[in-house]
């Protein structure tokens, strides 16, 4: 098993480098380094003396991708692709367009994010999961159907209204939670947890409708018989064969975005004032500093890839019949 | 009177064209048939998809643009039918089929009132009139709408084989949409149906021209991710190996950019671009009008990776059936194989994403206009009019038809969308649960 990990995470190297160039592509070649540095400099009265001095100062002043004034491997590597890309594989992002350190930025940044993510994601597991097997229960009712169509309802909702109507209505009408904004420490949950509340409602629709027909997929197989002519009943049926059955699709469709949570939500943490990695992003693409978006995009791929590793890991561990090759 | 062309009309048409095709192909295959007619068995799929073809018309309408000959502004079908709403000039908001503005103000004669709206006869000045009058013409639509529905059940009976009775799901459905039709129209010369906004347009002429930004999000994405998912998902599955790896690589790389920030990067460098060439574009319409077909290229860019995979999956397996090997023994080309033999056999994966994704496709646009990457703030949009909505919210008194509006348009379009294609993955999916 140990070999079939080491030659996954091999393999997620050259989806790495793509990723890289890919994203180079983006930032260099469409908008080039004289683009940004209009940008960052304003766009009156800059001269090419400024610009040619903002590239020095943020090592743009190089060709793209091959120097023909070196020699040797520093053909190559005197370039603005090597230089910029090495470092993101090192995980240092360097600094921002504005002159800030985004890694520094990341490490406190992360924890609001994490403050927000987790408990939105563990708390909308749980109730997705109790409200499709609650559904499977009443299979074939009158009241299923309606329960389905209330599903299909939900997730017509855009979450954008979600979020606008739960701050207009919870916080500003009752002054039960505080509208926006964030604390450290313990005096977190009160910020987070309307946010939590509204993405879990807002997932409600299309999270439960997921694990229903995963559910309904497990419900057709022999040992749900069997163990319904043993004389078990439906509760026990359900939630002690099926529930334990459909945690192997259960599981391996989520893994793959815990690493993710830790990227935060944008709409949520710009709604709420709250200063996570999602509105960092936000923020990044507003103000236009590239070398902010870059930066993320690279450590969700990260975190992405994190997560296929992750999923190929829980199927051995839920299902010992899978074997690799 | 010339016709203005936009690309995204141009390719809504030619979209329109390719379904019209292929109901005329539906109806030539016994098999197909069958299976669309158990689609439209369930009552609750056919009323969506009828509530559905009624926002397609409307978008339709509103994609065939002209310039009247003694006039510089260039009008689409739709933009002259609402035109008394266009045309009307107030200053600022009014609340749904009001007679005179939202807030207080200083009148010529000094003293503090509210101003009575352009569009609304002189002749209601108080709260009761007004409700008379609404109620006189909301029974005279009434009364037309059940005169059209009634004509429209003769004519079914006479001249078609649909049963009547056992559709009644539907025909509620149409009257229910008749009745709005007669209302509007009724309606619309003397009233701000929706209100106005702040700077005094129509809400619901900007609601109702939202369709269109929402239908060519949500139709030419998927028809411009088509082509590549269908082609490269085909291609790795039959030729494996090393064409397989390459297209596996592609595709799971540019799933492992998250999703909303590839868009973002890539319309933020599109906005460089289109401020830099600004002076390229005939009219800022053709400009919007090209940011949003350039939108729908983005989106299908980052959103063909999904049904790539389906189709990869599929055709790994169906390569090795009967029917394809033998093809291969008689010496049919790869090419024909693959477009003649395998592509009709994933068409049901591609009619079911196509009609999953619409729906999400719509949702996203709002996301991506508030988070600054959306349609250009020019084009009318449910995304555009959420976003000024926000700050509405938190004036005292209330605004909140704008972004009731758009709610409600929004609502309804996606709600049909996804009841519908909730019963067209029943049927054509092998696994669908048939039995709801």
């Amino acid at each position: 098993m140990w070999t079939y990990i080491l030659r996954r995470a091999l393999y997620s190297i050259p989806i790495l480098l793509g990723v890289n160039l890919i994203t180079f592509l983006l930032f260099f070649m469409v908008n080039t380094p004289d683009d940004m540095a209009r940008i960052q400099l304003g766009a009156k009265h800059v001269t090419q003396a400024d610009i040619h001095t903002w590239k020095e100062e943020k090592g743009y002043n190089k060709p793209l991708f091959v120097n023909t004034d070196q020699s040797g491997s520093a053909i190559l590597t005197d370039t603005i692709f090597y230089q910029k890309s090495i470092p993101l594989f090192q995980l240092d992002f360097g600094h921002s367009d504005s002159g800030r350190n985004i890694n520094k930025d990341i490490s406190q940044r992360m924890w609001p994010s994490l403050a927000l993510a987790i408990p939105s994601f563990i708390i909308a597991l749980i109730t997705n999961i109790v409200f499709a097997m609650w559904m499977v229960m009443l299979l074939g009712t009158k009241l299923e159907r309606m329960s389905l169509i209330f599903t299909v309802a939900l997730m017509s909702i855009s979450g954008l209204f979600y979020i606008i109507i739960g701050q207009k209505i919870v916080a500003g009408l009752w002054h039960w939670f505080p509208v926006s904004g964030y604390q450290d420490g313990l005096e977190s949950w009160r910020f987070v947890l309307l946010p939590v509340l509204i993405g879990v409602v807002a997932g409600l629709g299309s999270g439960v409708r997921w694990y229903r027909s995963i559910f309904l997929e497990e419900i057709n197989k022999p040992y749900v018989n069997t163990a319904r002519a043993k004389g078990l009943s439906e509760q026990q049926v359900l939630f002690k064969h099926v529930l334990k059955n459909a945690m192997i699709p259960i599981l391996t469709g989520v893994v793959v975005i815990i690493p993710s949570l830790f990227m935060g939500s944008l709409i949520m943490e710009s709604f709420f004032s709250i200063p996570g990695l999602g509105s960092y992003t936000i923020d990044a693409i507003n103000s236009q500093d590239f070398a902010i978006v870059r930066a993320m995009v690279f450590l969700g791929s990260i975190l992405y890839i994190i997560g296929l590793l992750l999923t190929d890991i829980s199927y051995t561990w839920v299902d010992p019949r899978v074997k690799f090759k | 009177m010339t016709f203005v062309w936009l690309w995204t009309d141009f390719l809504l048409w030619v979209l329109f064209a390719i379904s019209m095709v292929a109901v005329v192909k539906i109806r030539g295959n016994e098999l197909l048939l069958q299976k669309w007619q158990k689609i439209f068995a369930q009552p609750l799929a056919l009323s969506a998809f009828i509530v559905f073809a009624f926002y397609i018309l409307i978008g339709l309408s509103d994609s065939i643009h002209f310039r009247l000959d003694n006039n510089t502004t260039t009008y689409s079908v739709l933009d002259r039918a609402l035109l008394p709403a266009l045309e009307a000039e107030e200053k600022t908001y009014s609340t749904p089929l009001n007679f005179e503005q939202f807030s207080k103000e200083y009148l010529d004669n000094g003293l503090r009132g509210r101003v009575h709206l352009n569009l609304v006869s002189a002749d209601i000045t108080n709260a009761s009139d007004n409700t008379k009058n609404l109620l006189g013409l909301s029974t005279n639509a009434l009364f037309y709408a059940l005169a059209i529905f009634i004509a429209f059940i003769l004519f079914l009976a006479k001249f078609t084989t649909i049963n009547t009775k056992d559709n009644r799901p539907a025909l509620a459905t149409v009257f229910v949409l008749l009745f709005f039709c007669t209302w509007v129209v009724l309606l619309m010369p003397n009233y701000h149906i929706l209100g106005t906004d702040k700077a005094g347009i129509d809400v619901f002429y900007k609601a109702v021209k939202s369709i269109r930004t929402g239908m060519v999000f949500g139709l030419l994405t998927t028809l411009l991710a088509l082509p590549p998912a269908i082609i490269l998902g085909l291609m790795a599955g039959y030729f494996k190996g090393k064409t397989d790896d390459v297209i596996q690589y592609i595709y799971t790389t540019i799933n492992a950019i998250p999703g909303i920030l590839l868009i973002a990067a890539l319309v933020l460098i599109l906005q460089v671009y289109m401020d830099e060439h600004a002076s390229d574009y005939a009219s800022a319409l053709e400009r919007s009008d090209l940011k949003l077909l350039l939108l729908c290229v983005i989106l299908a860019l980052t959103s063909w990776t999904g049904l790539c995979r389906l189709i990869r999956a599929e055709t790994l397996k169906l390569s090795e059936l009967e029917f394809v090997q033998a093809a291969k023994v008689f010496g049919v080309s790869n090419i024909k194989i693959l477009f003649n033999h395998l592509m009709p056999n994933v068409m049901h994966l591609v009619l079911i994403s196509i009609v999953l994704d619409f729906s999400g496709l719509v949702l996203i646009e709002a996301v991506l206009s508030y988070v600054g990457v959306g349609v250009d703030a020019t084009t009318m949009s449910w995304g555009n009019m959420i976003n000024a909505a926000r700050l509405e919210l938190s004036t005292d008194p209330v605004v909140w038809w704008p972004l009731a509006s758009s709610f409600i348009f929004m609502f309804v379009l996606v709600l049909s969308a996804n009841l519908f294609a909730d019963r067209v993955r029943q049927v054509f999916d092998p696994k669908g649960d048939e039995d709801a």
